[in-house]
């Protein structure tokens, strides 16, 4: 149960610092400023954030089981790019998504 | 869409490449890689018996984390090219690669059910990839 509550706390973390670093990829002026972008720094703070989360987690989980959670990213990372990037999700998109998520559920279950 | 003459600074910003760019795509994809790598590091060196802070300073982890940076790095470059909404669903591909890894290299048995849905993520990956060949609809 806390292990499950860890690894949804490094789920959402890494979703907001996706959005972070997407957004701060498509700034600056040339390749190399990126990496002067506060956001970058930010969104990779919450990575690291997350990624120790995770770490933790590995400890007493298999990988192939921990991973599935994962699937809630993919669904949470869109949603996130739409809403706050206005990137635009056409049907073809959608159905990619639902596939991946089904997919990743799917060997969940196993 | 528009005939317009874009503004000088906008110019001088390296126009980001096509979504259907093979450069990005590569990077995505080499990216990708890079951090299915770092994760089967983590995982093969967090199962040893030590504390869990002797764990975080041994070296395959320090290099499994290395390989992240690097991988998170070349990710970044993705996100400057690509849609987020495309480039993290793609980025599903690690999931197959790491229960491939699992596999080949740390001796897990792998469920047939587990192989049912693995394919399911490459048969999604192909229909993003699909859009992106086709142009779809680029911000």
């Amino acid at each position: 149960m806390t292990e499950i509550v860890i690894i949804l706390a490094s789920v959402f973390t890494m979703g907001i610092s996706q959005l972070l670093l997407s957004r701060g990829a498509k700034q600056g002026i040339t390749l190399q400023s990126i990496f002067f972008e506060p956001l970058i720094w930010i969104a990779l703070g919450l990575h690291g954030l997350s990624a120790l989360l995770w770490l933790w987690v590995l400890q007493s989980m298999d990988i192939s089981y921990a991973y599935p959670f994962l699937a809630l990213n993919y669904l949470l990372v869109p949603l996130l790019a739409a809403v706050f990037l206005s990137e635009k999700i056409d049907r073809r998109r959608v159905l990619g998504i639902v596939i991946i998520c089904a997919g990743v559920v799917l060997s969940s279950l196993s | 869409m528009s005939s317009e003459v874009a503004p000088v600074d906008e110019v001088r910003i390296p126009p980001a490449s096509p979504r259907t760019s093979p450069l990005a795509l590569w990077t995505l994809f080499v990216s990708i890689l890079i951090c299915t790598g770092a994760q089967l590091l983590l995982k093969h060196a967090v199962t040893t018996e030590a504390t869990f802070l002797e764990k975080l300073f041994s070296l395959p982890v320090i290099a499994g984390l290395g390989a992240y940076g690097l991988g998170t790095i070349l990710w970044i470059l993705c996100l400057r090219w690509l849609d987020l909404s495309f480039a993290f669903p793609a980025s599903a591909l690690q999931h197959v690669l790491i229960v491939a890894g699992a596999w080949a290299f740390l001796d897990e048995t792998i469920p047939w059910l587990r192989l049912l849905g693995v394919a399911l993520v490459v048969v999604g990956v192909l229909v993003l990839a699909v859009e992106t060949k086709k142009g779809g609809n680029s911000t």
